[in-house]
């Protein structure tokens, strides 16, 4: 009874257990299979304890009703694990292709099995035991075989997979439900008919080969298949066994049913360690992303740079080509410009990654993707699977075939004038990416040829504003000098032929101050030219090396006060005019205002947002009244030379009290210029 | 029965069966050779003949736990003009060797006489169906009443076609599923076969079932107005083995029903072969189950005269 009670308290706790464990979910195949294993420990746990009324029943009445139950217990925990051992056979691991014969092969011994079981239906001997024989053969038996190898591949497949935890498991819980085949489906109780019963009682086989009888050995195999044989062998009934391999299977499955702590583990740890990958993975991207951006900024301030510092042409844009090759890992960078009828894309620069080169030859391009780009004015890129013969014709100085492309336009005020491409040799395309900051680098140089265009336009004003000034200076002065000398010439001449000598000492002393007059402006504008246009040491050295140059020649005393050091962060142009502008007010001092000191100033300060240079011209000269002379002293050569850098001038002065110019030039490029660097880094 | 007696059930049907699946094997490859090429066809019945083979093999093996020692079956030659056992076991043993040959011819590539395929299929058929027919001249005996009459003899031969009709459109379809996964470009084929041979199969099927029907039925006639060891064994039909019987003709009713309803799921409805195996092995099962319990209820209500 004690046996009945924990066999079928085994079962039952199975069955409970496999029920709460469906109740947590789970993806893992084996938990479709739960609710038939579920069902199986329960009717088999009811199964035991009905045996176990059984045991102490002595109402015949209510012993015919148990009988029923037991009956229909055995025979529905018996289908149960039928299913549920095919399900794990067959269901979570696939079969190989051949398994479709082995119910073919079955399919007659199985016919035969059957057969004879309804045979023995029509046996005097009451019809439970067939049904306990037979449930236990055709459903036990094969049930528990098909769990326990069931149990046994999961095993296997689960070690080869490196999962050493939830193999331990799988095989405890395949040999637990072997043992189980051996007591619950292969032990059977006696009846008059076999196969167990046959061996057991007659005690015989016969050979047909040998043709004869032969006696089996009493402790063999089959000697055990009856429950008499069980007990008299090992001491103890089948039932104490049956209720152990309850136990067993109980035991193993309870544990094995971690498996699905483990699978969730293991896929919580997969999805951590995915998870960790993508991290990784975004922080490699963004920091070459970041790099890359790194790169092409600096690549570009540094172009900038150049632009800005008034560089040739050709060497920003043999730099641009230079760049662009590291940066976009191409083998080949061509820039190409049309031609002066715009007839032909000509090969202007070209960069791979041993040599740059500005191509002196004229080499035209004439390949179809490159000059779509140039006709409709829009960028391309090559595709994987690009036709090799589609990119011929776009590198140069090599014998390698481009098997990529990717090409923008140089538009110039809506205007076509050029194209930038990238050549790969490899089977590596180029990005979106990769064209966008082909466009910046297309922006580039159009900035860099706008940006020479400009700088010699500005360059041929200037010189033709300069020979402006001196045709005006040698008209004011050394031609009016000449003219004048001429009129005295002739005077003398008159006065030597009329022999009065007084008077022909004074002309010639009026003479030689003109003359001398007229010696000091042209060593000024000798000094001025070549302050203005060779002042390659500097701004402030040159302003130094003019005010003492000036104060020698005028023997006007120069009072210079920098405030500013040597960095006056203003543009090339703006640097020029400054220096004209100081000229022309020293001029000015030098022939109006009779000064004897005369006080330059510079200094930088801010004017609202933007930091600007003044300049101060202060002497200690007569002085004039500011509102007459508007259009005279050059004044409004220097205010017109101020506004075109965007700065004003202003002039202060009082009849015997000196003048004052001061001039404001913001410092406009430069500052601008580090706000955008700081920005891109 | 003992497991002796249970070797006759075990032989008789497996030479029913063997005989039967390669008799419609070769009824499908007469019929269909003409649409398909001669190695499509080959191909498709290599599994299936070797199975014949091996149930051919097991027959005779199961034969000897009833007879005697294998080894001396040989001297059955001795009586072939007067045994029909002697008859029974020659004409097995060269519906063996036949079969064995034809396992060759198909399973050996090299080997591509069409023509001698054809003739030794049919030879093995031809001797698979005289060793059925000496079988059933076995039980032919005065002594034996209920066994002694032309009735047994048709009813070997109905089992063979019922049994040989389900079983071998079964292999035909674990073979084609077996080839969907091995050698895809040929299941078309093999599936096409099979449709266009299961209309024809499935009117031999309800054929077979009402020859079977109507002989049994003869049979109980026969005995009803037989003499008294004839209403003996009539009376253990439906006595004894009634639920038996009953059991018997509603499983064969059902396999043949399950078999018709496959042909037409798989014809009309368009189902897959994958989606049918369980009904073809379940039409299968029953109909093997009905006839080995029929051909056990055969040798259990026979009644011997005299000692």
């Amino acid at each position: 009874m004690i046996i009945y009670f924990f066999s079928g308290l085994a079962f039952t706790g199975l069955g409970l257990a496999v029920f709460l464990q469906l109740r947590r979910g789970s993806d893992f195949p084996l938990y479709k299979l739960l609710p038939w294993l579920a069902a199986f420990g329960i009717s088999s746990g009811a199964g035991g304890w009905v045996e176990m009324f059984l045991v102490g029943e002595t109402n015949p009445d209510v012993i015919q009703i148990l009988e029923v139950f037991r009956v229909v217990l055995q025979i529905t925990s018996g289908l149960l694990l039928l299913i549920f051992g095919w399900g794990i056979f067959a269901k979570i691991t696939p079969l190989p292709p051949w398994s479709i014969f082995i119910p073919g092969i079955f399919i007659v011994p199985v016919a035969y099995v059957i057969t004879y079981a309804l045979s023995t239906f029509i046996t005097p001997s009451p019809i439970e035991i067939p049904i306990d024989i037979w449930t236990r053969y055709l459903f036990y038996l094969p049930g528990s075989i098909l769990a326990g190898v069931g149990f046994l591949r999961q095993w296997s497949v689960q070690r080869q997979q490196g999962y050493s935890d939830v193999a331990s498991l799988m095989l405890g819980a395949g040999l637990a439900f072997l043992f189980e085949a051996f007591v619950m489906g292969l032990v059977v109780p006696a009846a008059p008919y076999g196969p167990a019963s046959y061996y057991n009682y007659d005690r015989v086989a016969y050979n047909a080969f040998a043709s004869k009888s032969m006696q089996i050995q009493p402790y063999g195999l089959i000697a055990w298949l009856d429950y008499q044989r069980v007990l008299e062998v090992t001491g103890l009934p089948i039932q104490f066994w049956r209720m152990l391999s309850a136990i067993a299977v109980t035991g193993f499955v309870v544990r094995g049913l971690d498996v699905f702590e483990a699978i969730q583990r293991r896929l919580v740890q997969s999805l951590q360690d995915e998870r960790d990958r993508a991290q990784k993975t975004a922080i490699s991207a963004q920091i070459a992303a970041r790099h890359t951006a790194e790169s092409w900024s600096d690549a570009l301030v540094r172009i900038s740079s150049r632009i800005a510092e008034l560089e040739d042409v050709d060497r920003i844009l043999l730099y641009i080509v230079e760049s662009a090759c590291p940066l976009l890992t191409a083998d080949f960078i061509g820039l190409a410009l049309v031609n002066e009828d715009t007839t032909q894309l000509m090969l202007k620069y070209f960069s791979s990654p041993d040599r740059s080169e500005l191509v002196d030859t004229l080499i035209p391009i004439e390949n179809s993707l490159i000059m779509g780009v140039l006709i409709f004015q829009s960028s391309y890129r090559s595709l994987a699977g690009e036709m090799p013969e589609n990119l011929s014709g776009i590198v140069f100085n090599t014998q390698n075939q481009a098997n990529s492309l990717a090409a923008v336009p140089l538009n110039l005020d809506a205007r076509t004038v050029g194209v930038l491409w990238a050549a790969r040799f490899e089977h590596q395309v180029f990005s979106d990416t990769d064209l966008i900051w082909m466009e910046c680098l297309a922006d580039q140089v159009m900035i860099a040829i706008k940006h020479g265009l400009m700088t010699a336009q500005l360059q041929t004003l200037s010189i033709t504003e300069e020979r402006s000034r001196i045709a005006r200076e040698m008209h004011d002065g050394l031609a009016q000098v000449l003219g004048y000398m001429n009129l005295q010439v002739q005077t003398l001449e008159a006065f030597l032929k009329q022999g009065k000598l007084e008077k022909l000492q004074i002309k010639l002393d009026q003479m030689r101050e003109a003359v001398q007059a007229a010696h000091a402006d042209v060593r000024e504008n000798i000094l001025s030219l070549r302050t203005t246009l060779a002042n390659e040491t500097g701004l402030i050295p040159a302003i130094e090396e003019y005010l003492e140059e000036f104060s020698f020649q005028t023997k006007i005393e120069t009072h210079f006060d920098n405030q500013v050091g040597d960095q006056l962060n203003l543009a090339s142009i703006a640097e020029v005019q400054l220096v004209c502008i100081l000229q022309e007010a020293l001029a000015n001092v030098r022939k109006h205002a009779k000064a004897l000191n005369v006080f330059v100033i510079i200094k930088q300060q801010s004017e609202g947002d933007n930091p600007c240079v003044f300049l101060t011209i202060k002497d200690d000269g007569i002085g004039f009244v500011p509102a007459r002379q508007t259009r005279s002293f050059g004044l409004q050569t220097m205010s017109e030379r101020a506004q075109s850098v965007g700065g004003t001038l202003l002039v202060w002065s009082d009849p015997g009290k000196g003048s004052r110019v001061e001039c404001c030039i913001p410092c406009l490029h430069r500052e601008q210029l580090q706000k955008t660097i700081s920005f891109l880094k | 029965m003992n497991v002796r007696e249970w070797a006759l059930p075990v032989y008789t049907i497996l030479m029913q069966l063997a005989t039967g699946i390669l008799f419609i094997l070769w009824l499908i490859r007469s019929s269909k050779m003409q649409r398909v090429s001669s190695t499509d066809i080959d191909k498709l019945f290599r599994r299936p003949i070797l199975v014949v083979f091996f149930t051919i093999l097991l027959a005779i093996i199961g034969s000897h736990f009833h007879l005697s020692n294998p080894l001396l079956s040989f001297l059955a030659i001795r009586n072939i003009k007067d045994s029909w056992l002697s008859r029974e076991i020659v004409f097995t043993i060269l519906m063996f060797f036949s079969c064995a040959a034809l396992v060759d011819q198909i399973w050996k590539p090299d080997k591509k006489s069409q023509h001698s395929t054809f003739i030794l299929g049919w030879s093995a058929i031809l001797f698979g169906g005289i060793s059925i027919y000496c079988m059933s001249h076995i039980y032919l005996l005065p002594t034996q009443t209920s066994w002694n009459h032309w009735t047994t003899i048709l009813m070997f031969f109905s089992s063979s076609i019922v049994l040989g009709t389900t079983s071998a459109v079964t292999l035909l379809f674990m073979d084609t599923i077996f080839i969907q996964k091995e050698e895809p470009q040929l299941a078309e084929i093999r599936s096409d076969i099979l449709k266009r041979s299961l209309l024809m199969l499935g009117y031999l099927a309800i054929a077979g079932f009402i020859m079977v029907v109507i002989l049994n039925v003869t049979q109980i006639n026969r005995m009803q107005g037989g003499d008294e060891h004839l209403n003996i064994s009539l009376s253990l039909l439906f006595d004894l083995y009634q639920p038996l019987v009953i059991f018997r003709f509603l499983i064969l009713f059902a396999g043949i029903g399950v078999f018709i309803l496959t042909a037409f799921w798989l014809i009309k409805k368009g189902k897959t072969l994958t989606e049918l195996v369980v009904p073809i092995y379940l039409s299968c099962l029953f109909v093997l189950v009905a006839e080995i319990l029929g051909r056990f209820l055969f040798y259990a209500t026979h009644v011997r005269l005299g000692i």
